[in-house]
């Protein structure tokens, strides 16, 4: 699937004059993939719920704007969650140097807060340890099982691209886990 | 890597990735809800999200705005001539109504509102400030003073205010901001006194109460939101507009005073009746504690006319249509008799919404019909 349909077409055009019921299908059709996809790279349940919401509300905004996405919406909404993902990672880093640079914490209790945040999953910390663009095509290929010409599409690349990320990640994904 | 091998390393580690519960049905719900409460709102405001940066009308002031700056400026540079005021205001933020100081607190309140534009930081504002109003009633209540009319009314007037901000903030801050109110007014419950069936003090209690009730309809369905603080309340008294409030209070200190010189001084219970305590706080020119049995005007309230009847001596127990306006509220007993002659049955605004209470509701005037 890797470029809009005429069904998804029309249903976004509905959605596009704020139809609640096109809105109501495309939110049915799509969270579950979402909610699975931000526990995997969240592991915590209230997170992934705030980055659906946070996902939708900016699809809607984009809508208001005028902004209809003219490709795959699957992709255009795994792009918004991965995004909100990224930054949330990236505001608690920002938080957790700060915190290291005004209080001088012992070296644990940042590892323990790490451990905490990803429950300790091994391979969790190994797909986060990787660049956000090898995360995306590790999970969107193995976990949630999308072809590569549907990855190629999402992060804009073409579909040889994409088979040498996959091959380099799941390289730097072993070695990690390895370590 | 072959793909057999990627595959079967890689199956190796989905148990563990996948080992999450999945999003249950209420929360998928939920989500739905919020999303579509989201969209309508958004679809109110097509012309631009922020409702603030729109000119839809005609702005007679709009010189002012602008200028707002130089105001500034004006202000900062009159505090450093007049070296002391900010000592000034600083040292009134204490005072409690009928104090030396208390009418600079009020002012520096006004200033503070009247410089702030965002919608939100106003409402903030004003939910700080009518948690103020609560908390001088109640520190004056546990002394044994009764608190003024005034300190009530400014207390709604905040309230109301805040609410009526809804209107023009961020759709998308909203359902944030309904709650924050919500929460607030919880608070307020919390606090005001349950022991007492003063007048003042029921009405209130009466108040806080329908207004939750009313924000929990909000927050279920967004949609009333606009059209319910627009026609409940544009009936009633300028929000904030001080010079109004005043001739409200005036006037309600007339009705008052007209009432003390036809009545008894001697109350129901046998107990000496005192109108007012010389230490007692006059936060108003003229005004003077209501005492217990006066009768609330609320932002609805109207000027008695031709048709108002003084309710008699022995009007002593409570209307038919009467109904406990709060969780808290204690059903007077058999026992029960009102302080005051004259004015003993509880006044309509502590009826049951809907049933000739004149206060406009936020549901939208005397009825309750617009609620959701």
């Amino acid at each position: 699937m890797s470029v809009i349909t005429n069904d998804e077409r029309s249903l976004l055009e509905r959605a596009a004059g704020f139809d609640e019921s096109a809105l109501s299908e495309i939110y049915n059709c799509h969270q579950e993939a979402l909610y699975r996809y931000a526990m995997r790279l969240l592991g915590d349940q209230q997170l992934a719920e705030e980055c659906i919401s946070e996902t939708f509300l900016r699809f809607l905004k984009a809508l208001s704007r005028g902004n209809v996405p003219q490709e795959n919406l699957r992709a255009y909404l795994f792009r918004i969650s991965h995004n909100w993902i990224t930054d949330h990672y990236r505001r608690n880093q920002n938080r957790q140097e700060q915190e290291l640079q005004e209080n001088i914490p012992a070296k644990k209790s940042l590892e323990e807060e790490v451990e905490t945040n990803l429950q300790g999953s091994k391979i969790r910390d190994a797909i986060l340890s990787l660049t956000p663009e090898q995360q995306q095509v590790i999970l969107l290929k193995y976990f949630e099982g999308w072809q590569n010409d549907e990855i190629a599409q999402f992060i804009g690349k073409r579909v040889g691209a994409v088979k040498a990320l996959l091959h380099r990640s799941l390289a730097t994904l072993k070695k990690s886990i390895k370590e | 890597m072959p793909k057999k091998e990627t595959d079967a390393w890689i199956e190796k580690y989905k148990k563990e990735l996948n080992s999450f519960t999945p999003r249950n049905d209420q929360a998928i719900r939920d989500g739905r809800d919020k999303f579509l409460a989201q969209a309508r709102m958004i679809q109110r405001s097509p012309v631009t999200l922020t409702p603030s940066a729109r000119r839809n009308k005609w702005k007679p002031f709009n010189l002012l705005e602008v200028k707002m700056g130089t105001l500034a400026t004006i202000l900062v540079v009159t505090g450093l001539i007049f070296g002391g005021l900010t000592g000034t205001v600083a040292a009134a933020q204490d005072d409690l109504p009928g104090q030396a100081l208390y009418q600079i607190k009020l002012m520096s309140e006004s200033t503070k509102l009247g410089l702030t534009q965002d919608p939100l930081k106003r409402m903030d504002l004003d939910l700080q400030f009518a948690m103020r109003r609560l908390n001088e009633i109640k520190v004056l209540n546990e002394s044994g003073i009764e608190a003024p009319y005034a300190s009530y009314a400014r207390f709604e007037n905040h309230l109301q205010h805040a609410i009526a901000q809804t209107e023009v903030i961020d759709p998308l801050e909203l359902p944030g901001a309904l709650l924050r109110i919500r929460e607030m007014l919880r608070t307020c419950l919390e606090i005001v006194d349950t022991t007492t069936d003063e007048p003042l003090q029921t009405r209130l209690r009466t108040m806080l109460q329908d207004r939750i009730n009313w924000l929990d309809g909000c927050l279920e369905n967004t949609d009333c939101v606009q059209n319910q603080v627009h026609k409940g309340w544009e009936a009633t008294p300028s929000f904030g507009n001080e010079k109004m409030d005043r001739e409200m209070i005036r006037e309600q200190d007339r009705i008052r005073e007209q009432l003390r010189d036809n009545l008894t001084v001697t109350p129901g219970n046998g107990a000496t009746y005192q109108t007012q305590k010389p230490d007692q706080p006059n936060d108003e020119p003229g005004n003077q504690n209501p005492g217990a049995g006066y009768q609330t005007p609320g932002p609805g309230y109207q000027t008695p006319g031709p048709g108002y009847q003084n309710p008699g001596p022995g009007n002593a127990t409570p209307e038919p249509g009467y109904q406990t306006p709060g969780p808290g509220y204690q059903t007077p007993g058999p026992g029960y008799q009102t302080p005051g002659p004259g004015n003993t049955s509880p006044e309509p605004r502590s009826q049951t919404p809907g049933s000739g209470n004149q206060t406009p509701e936020p549901g939208g005037g005397g009825g309750n019909d617009k609620k959701p």
